[in-house]
This record gives structure tokens, sequence and C-alpha cells, in this order.
């Protein structure tokens, strides 16, 4: 038993060598190597000043094309759409991208049944997880669940969210892959038609959204020009009517949800736009809330 | 609980330490350690089915002790009969209940006649299939007078219910396991470390190896029409490899985990991708399973005795009732279906039993002769699997044909945004791993087994999916 006891020790003891060599070699990949991510690429950011940026999920990020709003207007744009991510993580990211010393002039937030989840999404809490030791994180992370394992296991973070920080991107950013996205712009075009899933909206509305509202207290603060909107939908999504409930909780709110109900070519699914959809919704986008 | 959580992780070492250092003295107090700890393990699921293995357990050890005494044929097939439908009719019901009731009403629709559905929310109790398998095979080796019935029902209950292979096999005879709970364990270092690799093996290709494909399969099976013919084929090979790495991977683990209670269990698995033809690969896949019904229903029909007719009635039969074992679907019946036809040939023109070797034994590598039997192989059961995957009839027929007639071989990139030929790489190295190991249990031995250790190590780490939910397959049987 007992060189069985020591047999088990040298085990773990190599197990415990090679997370704390991975938990470094990781993190160091993941903040100092080639961004594989929107976020790697908001935290490299320092000091620089926008004059148009989009924030939002993949209704965002595949609907605004910052290189036309430059061309249409003359002046710097980004792309801060993230997919899956909630806003509790717009939040999150604008009070980043404030604390790194990055100046909004202009800020657009695309909101829509999302309003109703007040959570964070996994997806982007993942990302955040590398960044724990940097004090360029400031109390985030505190708004985000932040386990035992995560503080005191070396790896673990890794471990647990293999599938958004894991070997295939660190492997990537080490060997110096870009990612087919340009982060410079944020954009991230969707080819085609994909399905024709009738989307559900959300039947009830709830009473308010505290990252809605922080959003504005901080753009108010800030001094930053900010613009709500609800970017289209499908006209066979079910539910629609939601949109109407949003605008009265955020009466400013620009409500693009129908806009495209008789150009049914211009849906990648219902609730994305294919490439030709998002150049025409990035023209009226730039003409109604900036040009006009 | 699941052998890749942390509640396993945690529990493991525990049980051992309780086992080994607390009750080494006194075998009762392990046995009845372990049959706690069992139930504790599965009752993590779900406390309420203990009672079926509970039930199970008592049918069983009262009929093996009358069936002891009992001399009388009639009064023996009696007993029998009354094992057989207690426990078949528990699995019956809890598995195949609604999939009966929809095929009836489906059959009636079909006549345009609507029948009023009757289906319940029934869930299907963990490893249900297997441990009535286990206790039914007590039962019908002391009916054949193979086995003397066990008094002591604390061994009898913790055969049952041996939280190692509880839910998802090896299905052990009682003729195996049961005396080893009679027998007092000592430690034995070798075969503790042996059963330590064997759960790093299968923790490799439970984590790295079939989660990993999961991701493929599913993004796959969920967009078939979307993706080419080249996407639907990966797809499917994807899947031949998930289902593998996710079940042999437990029985490793199982094996492994009991090795360390002082078990042997077993074997299950014999490194079935390498098989030359179908009969080989079934004596290679889940040999537990089929060697039960060899001997509990292939035999007693009179196996491959009598005329040609009887024996493809025969080998019909073992292969439905092994699909029927499988799942309550028509698409496993049709798997299963599909492995008959493939192995009637064989069976007919007595070839059978040609290939009870291992491949290229005495060489490193197969010959082209060897090899093609091997990728002729694998491709049938890769075939086949497309029904085990598919939801429907209808979803497999159609995955057939896009994969067959849509003629794209060109590289896609899948929703999950990497190109998902890049498995590929792993699942290469994989198979040369298992090829250069094929001669031994796990690859986790021999010079560099510190080196292999370390790497095998690094993979779990890094490449291994941990993602909740990552269920094994064979749990839903």
């Amino acid at each position: 038993m007992k060189q069985f006891l020591i047999y088990v020790a040298l085990l773990l003891g190599m197990t415990t060598i090679f997370m704390v060599a991975f938990d470094a070699i990781y993190t160091t990949a993941f903040i100092e190597g080639i961004p594989r991510s929107k976020l790697q690429y908001a935290l490299q950011k320092e000091n620089v000043t926008y004059d148009y940026v989009f924030f939002g999920s993949s209704r965002t990020e595949f609907h605004v094309d910052c290189d036309l709003v430059e061309r249409l207007t003359g002046k710097s744009c980004i792309n801060y759409g993230i997919s899956g991510t909630t806003l509790f993580d717009t939040y999150a990211l604008l009070e980043l991208l404030q604390s790194q010393g990055v100046t909004i002039k202009n800020a657009f937030v695309q909101v829509d049944y999302l309003f109703n989840d007040v959570e964070y999404s996994p997806k982007f809490r993942a990302q955040l997880l590398p960044y724990h030791n940097e004090s360029k994180l400031g109390s985030v992370l505190d708004d985000y669940d932040y386990s035992f394992w995560n503080e005191y296991i070396p790896f673990y973070s890794f471990i647990e969210n293999g599938h958004v920080t894991g070997f295939r991107e660190i492997f990537n950013s080490l060997r110096g892959a870009r990612p087919a996205a340009n982060f410079d712009n944020g954009f991230i075009p969707k080819f085609g038609k994909h399905d024709n899933i009738v989307r559900a909206l959300p039947d009830r509305i709830i009473g308010a959204n505290e990252s809605i509202d922080a959003m504005k207290k901080l753009f108010q603060k800030k001094n930053v020009a900010a613009y709500f909107f609800t970017a289209p939908i499908c006209n066979t999504a079910i539910g629609r009517d939601y949109i109407d409930k949003l605008k009265i909780k955020i009466p400013e709110l620009h409500n693009y949800v129908s806009v495209y109900d008789d150009n049914f070519d211009y849906y990648f699914d219902c609730g994305h736009l294919n490439d030709t959809g998002a150049q025409d919704f990035t023209r009226r986008l730039t003409e109604d809330l900036i040009l006009n | 609980m699941l052998f890749n959580s942390i509640e396993f992780l945690l529990f493991l070492p525990a049980t051992f330490i309780v086992y080994w250092f607390v009750l080494k003295r006194n075998l009762k107090a392990q046995n009845i350690f372990l049959l706690g700890a069992s139930y504790f393990f599965y009752g993590w699921w779900d406390y309420r089915f203990l009672a079926l293995i509970g039930i199970s357990t008592l049918i069983d050890y009262f009929i093996g002790l009358a069936l002891g005494k009992e001399d009388h044929a009639k009064k023996r097939k009696l007993l029998v009969a009354i094992s057989v439908t207690v426990n078949i009719g528990i699995l019956g019901f809890f598995k195949y209940y609604n999939f009966f009731v929809d095929s009836w009403i489906n059959a009636w629709a079909d006549l345009g006649v609507e029948m009023h559905a009757w289906t319940l929310q029934i869930i299907l109790p963990v490893g249900i299939s297997f441990y009535t398998f286990q206790t039914l095979s007590y039962t019908f080796d002391i009916y054949r007078k193979k086995l003397q019935p066990t008094r002591n029902f604390i061994n009898f209950a913790a055969f049952v219910a041996f939280f190692p292979q509880l839910v998802a096999g090896p299905i052990e005879r009682a003729s195996n396991l049961l005396p080893q709970f009679s027998v007092k364990r000592v430690f034995n270092f070798e075969r503790a470390k042996s059963g330590l690799h064997l759960i790093i093996w299968g923790l490799f290709k439970k984590v790295v190896i079939a989660d990993s494909c999961a991701t493929y399969v599913n993004t796959i099976f969920e967009n078939y029409q979307d993706v080419n013919s080249l996407t639907l084929l990966l797809g499917v090979i994807y899947f031949g490899f998930q289902i593998y790495g996710d079940f042999s991977g437990y029985t490793d683990i199982a094996i492994g985990t009991a090795r360390l209670f002082g078990f042997e269990l077993t074997r299950n698995f014999n490194y079935p991708y390498f098989s030359r033809d179908i009969a080989e690969f079934w004596r290679r896949w889940h040999i537990t399973l089929f060697s039960w019904f060899k001997d509990y229903l292939y035999i007693p029909l009179g196996g491959s005795r009598g005329g040609k007719t009887k024996q493809i009635r025969n080998v019909f039969i073992i292969f439905l009732v092994s699909g029927f074992w499988h799942g309550a679907n028509w698409t496993i019946i049709i798997w299963s279906g599909l492995h008959a036809v493939f192995f009637l040939p064989l069976l007919l023109s007595k070839r059978n039993r040609k290939h009870l070797n291992q491949v290229a034994e005495n060489g490193s590598i197969p010959s082209f002769r060897e090899f093609a039997q091997i990728i002729t192989t694998f491709s049938l059961v890769t075939l086949a699997w497309v029904f085990f995957r598919s939801e429907n009839l209808s979803m497999a027929m159609d995955y057939y044909k896009r994969m067959f007639l849509d003629l794209n071989f060109s590289v896609e990139l899948l929703l999950i945004e990497r190109y998902s030929v890049e498995m590929l790489l792993i699942i290469g190295i994989f198979i040369l791993i298992e090829w250069f190991h094929r001669r031994k249990e796990h690859p986790i031995s021999g010079r560099y087994k510190w080196l292999k250790l370390a790497a095998i190590v690094a993979m779990i780490l890094t490449l291994g999916v941990y993602t909740e939910n990552q269920q094994f397959i064979y749990f839903q049987f």
C-alpha cells in the first residue's frame, strides 16, 4: 500500500506540475498573444478614441459593417458586438473599455428580447477568467460567478472552458494564426441563407434591466451620446410585439424590427441578416442615427 | 455520479481510504461498505430508482435460494419464470412502454384510425438493462445447475449493485464476480497500479476522443441538411469513435476502479475497430452483452446447429433482441438488423470463426489483405452507425441520401467555427496508439511508461472536453 500511495503522490505531483505550467503558458498566450477573440482585442486597446462604437450580441456583430460607417461618415467606428453575450456582458465590456482610457463619442446598443436576460453569458465569463490576476480587470469579475476552483486550482478555468479558451485557441494564438474576423472593424458577415426556423420572442417583458440602467448612467457620466436600437427580425417570428413593449421600457429605442419584412433574401436566418442585408442595414442605421 | 465528474473525483479516494484503511481486516464490513457506497453512487442520480435495484435483488436472491432447494422440474421452471417476469417486466415498463404504445398508435394512424395516446412521462432508470441482465444470469446459472445459490444476502446485493460496473457494465456473470465477494481481498500494488492506468486511459478515451468527437457529431447531425457529403461522412466516422471512446472508456474506468478494490471484472472491448469481419467485431465489441445473448439465448435456440433456415432465424433473433436491449427505437432495431445481414454470409459460409486471433499477430503492420478487411469491416460498422445516431428513420435515410448523392467533398467550415478535419489528426494518433498496443490491455506499459503516462495526462488536461452534461452514451440503455 505504501508503494501505491507513493505512486499516486508522484502521479498527482506530475499532474500538478502540468497544471501550473499549462496555466502559466495559457495565461501568457491569452493575454499577450495575438487576439483570437474580440474581448482579447478590446483588452489590448488602451487610450484610443472611437467616434462610433456598436455594442450587443451576434445581432450587432453580424449586422453592422464599420468599414461602411467609416466610408459614409469619415469617422472612426468599431463593432464590439460579441455573439452569445448578454446586456450584462455589454455593460462589463463598457466598464473595461472605460477603465483602459478608451474614449467613446457615440455608443449604439442593440437591445431586443435579451432585455429579459439579466444574467451574464458563460462565454463572456470564460473569456474574462484568464485575466483574473490582471489589474486591468478591476472589479468586473466580482459580478461574475468566480468559484474557489477558479481562484485556487491552476488551469481549472481553462479546463472548465475548453471550448472557449482551450488548447485549439491557445495553439493558434501561439503559432500566430490570426482569426478570420477583422477585429479592427468587428463586423462578421454571414453569407447565404441558413434556415427558415421560426423564432419565438418571449410573451412577457421583465420590469427593468439593471444593465441598461447602468449603461445609461455611465453614458451620461462620461458624456457619451447613446443610441438604443433593435435590429430586424423576420416577419414569421412569433411575438414581435415584444419590441413594442420594449419601446415602452426604453422610449428612445429605434425600432428596426420590421424594416425588411419584404426582403426575405436579406436574412441569413430569422434573427440574423446576411451580408447583403447587413450592408443595407448599416447604411440605413448610419443615415438615420448619424447623418440625419 | 459520472466517472468524469468532480463528485466522483472525491467519492473514489474517500471510498478507497475507508475500504482499505478503516475496514481492511473485516471482509463483511468491506462488503457492507461497498454495498452502501454503491447505493450512494447510484442514488446520486435519483434515489427513487434504488427501489428497483432493491426489488430485483430481493427477487433473485430468494428465487436463487428456492431454486437451490427445489428439484421438481416444473417448479424450477416456474421460479425462473417469476424472475424473468419481474425483471423483464420492470425493464419493459420503464424502457419499452412508450415505444410500444407509440408504435401501436402510429400503426393505426397509418390505417386512418386515430387512437388516443396513453404514453406516460417515464424516466428511464440509469443502467437498468445492465443490472437486470446481471441478476437474470445469476438465476439462469442456478437453474442450469452451473452455480450454487449464495446464502449471503449482503454479498449478493453488493454483486448486483457493485458501483464500478452498475450503470454501464461490463455485464458480469455471478460465477465470476460473486465469489470475489467471499474471498478476503489483499491489496496488490501491481494490480492497483494497472487499475489506475486503466482509469487514466479510460478517461482519455472519454474526454479526449469521445467528447471531442461529440462536439462535431452533434453539430453535423443537427445540421445534416445543410452540409456536404464529406462533412456527413466525417460526422458518422466521428460518431463511430465517439461511441467507441465513450463506451470502452467507461468500461476501462469501471475495470480499473474495481481493481483498486481488489476485484477483477470481465473484459468488454478488445480493439473492435481492428476486426477483419463482422463476426470478429462482435467478439470484440461489448463482449459481455454478446456472450450473455450467446449463452442464454442463441445456444438455447440451437445456435448454428440445424438447417439454414433455423440458423438465419437464430441470427436475426439474437441481433434484433440485442437491438431491443439497446433502445426502444426503430432506428436501433434497423441498426441491429443491418448487423445481422452483415453477419449472415459469414455464418452460412462457416467463416464466422475464421479470425479468432489478433490481427497481424506476429508483425507490426497488417498485410494488404488484412488492411483491406479491416477497412471493409470498419466501413460497414460505420455506415450502420447512421441508424444508431439518427433520431428517426426518415432522418437516417435522408442522411444516407445526402451523403451518397450530394457528392460534394470540399472541406467545410462548420458552425462550431473549426475545420472538422482537424479532429481526424487526434483520431489518427489514437488509432496508432491502439494499434501498437493491441496485444495489451492498455497502452500505459512497457519501457517508456512514465513518458506515455505524462503524455496522456497532458492530453487529458489540454484536449479534454469538460463542458457540463457529457453523459456516457450507454447510460441511456
